[in-house]
């Protein structure tokens, strides 16, 4: 089979000046992409903002004092913005689309709050965005629970302990809550791993970055279909009648295509994962790629049946294993199902390669899934050769 | 050489394509296989090169079973399918190497069985800017490449045009005059000039025909 090998690898070498052209635009197609997703300009930041109304918090010295702390310092780019207004303005500007949900701090809140008993706050948003909403309300409830609810409970405590012991008990307030405010700079620190809810390792900028990797790979295989679609089966079968079975065929197509696939996907991942330290953990991502692509190519019969078959099948899977926005916007059973498709795995393994932990579960996962693949173009492939009728 | 098959049979599911396939032959003979579309001429020849499995049956020549000896059946017997068994991408030249070794493929070119196919004018060529004789040329010219003395040949100058045919069924004729034996499913008036024996593939059984030229009454057999 070395002369079969030899000759895919010739045409491997004609297609690849092309090849590497195309995989150069989708590149920069992907990259510009991404920059305009993930880029926040100055002026942007109000519109980047989660828009909120709070109801109820009229006449607290302190909820207020926390609030413009809040709008003032709270420089995390994809965080809340609150303003405060009485019910019926919220429900107005919730109509109208200015705000995306409004909160009602019930009344005698801070009160109950200093007795310890923290009451249940009202949130109201339309039904349209379910999954953005309830990605952020636990985001709402917790600047108010806990940044301004708790912090002020502690706040007073310790002014009623200071006056308990005979100190001036104002002073001590004032003073933990000039301290307080300050403490609030660090927010943009606890959005990274809660606010968006994504993922431990990554951030919401390195989870994009992987989805857009794995939408990258994905497409990048089109220009390879005219090496792998709508191929006459005599070949095979003149192969086959001498000897080359069709298991060792299609062993050296796939090798020369996962080849040139590995050559032309390393240097994109490389510049994805900034630097080639686990470039090697990419290579189970590749080849479920290439599998997944070649038993494509393997359904279809003429080219553009097959640009489009790998095309629409690679975004669906994209799509759905959250590769374009966060999984956690999708309901759990997606999200579930996110997991175990070959695009979750390879989003999942890319993220892996960037935060420097590779786990052998996904590594087995992406190879069963490319042997997978590789064994239904096989059985194709064979069904093509011996299908002689007439 | 002599050739003989057995009661060959192939099945596709329920289906008895082929039920009971027998004939005899010898080299420097050309036996053409003609039927309706779909009566099974195809599915001879693919499994007397291999590419599929018969479900019965046997194929001799001098004596050894084909079907049960690959390493065999592969030196005698050359097969060129319907379609383009070529890489349309590439050169002749490349193709051919896929067959040939770089030493045999220039002395073959130079003075050889690919000279006597014209392959040398077009050597160079890529396929997709080939004519249909110059593929079909290549493709035999391919299959000749461990000089095999039977050849199977699936419509091999259908949808060519007269020139092409004519220059296909000359080379034909010379591998037959040098001892070759041709089997050739077609529909071709022209290729059944060719051949010496015909046979008729009728509910998976072959039914030895006399073509006299009368194309009417070959379309009456059918």
């Amino acid at each position: 089979m070395r002369k079969y090998f030899v000759l895919q690898m010739k045409r491997l070498l004609r297609m690849l000046p092309p090849v590497l052209l195309a995989a150069a635009v989708l590149f920069g197609c992907l990259a510009a992409i991404y920059d305009a997703v993930t880029r926040v300009e100055p002026d942007d930041t109000k519109q980047a903002k989660f828009q909120v109304g709070l109801v109820g918090t009229a006449g607290d010295t302190y909820l207020e004092l926390g609030l413009a702390a809040l709008k003032t310092f709270d420089d995390s780019r994809f965080s809340v913005e609150i303003t405060t207004m009485d019910e019926a303005q919220a429900e107005r500007e919730l109509i109208r689309g200015d705000i995306a949900a409004y909160v009602v701090i019930p009344e005698g809140f801070m009160d109950a709050a200093l007795r310890g008993d923290i009451r249940p706050l009202k949130y109201v948003s339309t039904s349209g965005a379910v999954g953005l909403v309830s990605l952020f309300k636990d985001e709402v409830t917790s600047v108010i629970g806990e940044l301004l609810a708790e912090a002020q409970k502690g706040i007073y405590g310790a002014g009623l302990a200071a006056d308990s012991v005979g100190q001036d008990g104002n002073s001590v307030i004032n003073r933990i809550s000039i301290r307080y405010v300050s403490f609030i700079l660090d927010r943009s620190k606890t959005y990274r791993v809660t606010e968006l809810g994504i993922s431990e390792e990554t951030g919401l900028e390195e989870y994009l970055l992987c989805g857009f990797g794995v939408v990258l790979l994905t497409l990048i295989c089109l220009p390879f279909a005219p090496m792998l679609v709508g191929r006459d089966p005599a070949l095979g079968r003149m192969l086959a009648a001498r000897g080359r079975s069709v298991f060792m065929q299609v062993c050296c197509e796939f090798a020369v295509y996962f080849g040139g696939l590995l050559a032309v996907c390393l240097p994109c991942l490389w510049l994805i994962l900034k630097g080639g330290a686990f470039l090697a953990g990419t290579v189970p991502v590749i080849l479920m790629v290439a599998a997944l692509s070649y038993f494509l190519y393997e359904l279809t019969r003429d080219l553009i049946g097959g640009v489009l078959l790998q095309f629409c099948a690679g975004l669906v899977l994209c799509f759905l294993s959250g590769c374009f926005y966060p999984v956690s916007f999708f309901p759990e059973a997606v999200r579930k199902a996110a997991e175990l498709l070959p695009t979750g795995l390879a989003r999942i393994r890319l993220s892996e390669c960037l935060s420097g932990a590779v786990s052998a579960k996904v590594t087995l996962g992406l190879t069963a899934c490319a042997v997978l693949f590789f064994g239904a173009a096989l059985l194709l492939r064979y069904r093509k050769t011996t299908a002689v009728r007439g | 050489m002599q050739v003989e098959m057995k009661g060959i049979a192939k099945r596709y599911g329920k289906k008895m394509v082929l039920r009971d396939i027998s004939l005899s032959a010898s080299g420097g003979q050309c036996i053409g296989i003609l039927g309706a579309n779909g009566c099974g001429k195809s599915t001879l020849l693919s499994v007397l090169a291999g590419v599929q499995r018969a479900d019965g049956g046997a194929f001799f020549c001098d004596g050894v079973d084909l079907l049960r000896s690959p390493r065999h059946r592969m030196a005698l017997v050359g097969y060129v399918p319907q379609g383009t068994p070529l890489v349309e991408e590439l050169s002749a030249r490349d193709n051919l190497l896929l067959w040939y070794d770089r030493e045999t493929l220039k002395q073959e070119l130079d003075g050889g069985v690919l000279a006597m196919l014209g392959i040398g004018n077009f050597a160079r060529v890529t396929v997709s800017k080939m004519s249909g004789g110059m593929k079909k040329r290549l493709a035999i010219g391919c299959v000749m490449a461990n000089r095999p003395p039977i050849l199977l040949l699936d419509e091999p100058t259908a949808a060519l045009d007269l020139a092409c045919k004519q220059s296909i069924a000359e080379y034909l004729r010379r591998y037959r005059q040098a001892g070759g034996l041709l089997l050739l499913t077609t529909h071709d008036t022209m290729e059944l000039e060719l051949c010496d024996a015909w046979y008729i593939i009728r509910d998976g059984v072959l039914v030895p025909f006399s073509y006299d030229g009368d194309v009417s009454k070959l379309v009456a057999n059918l």
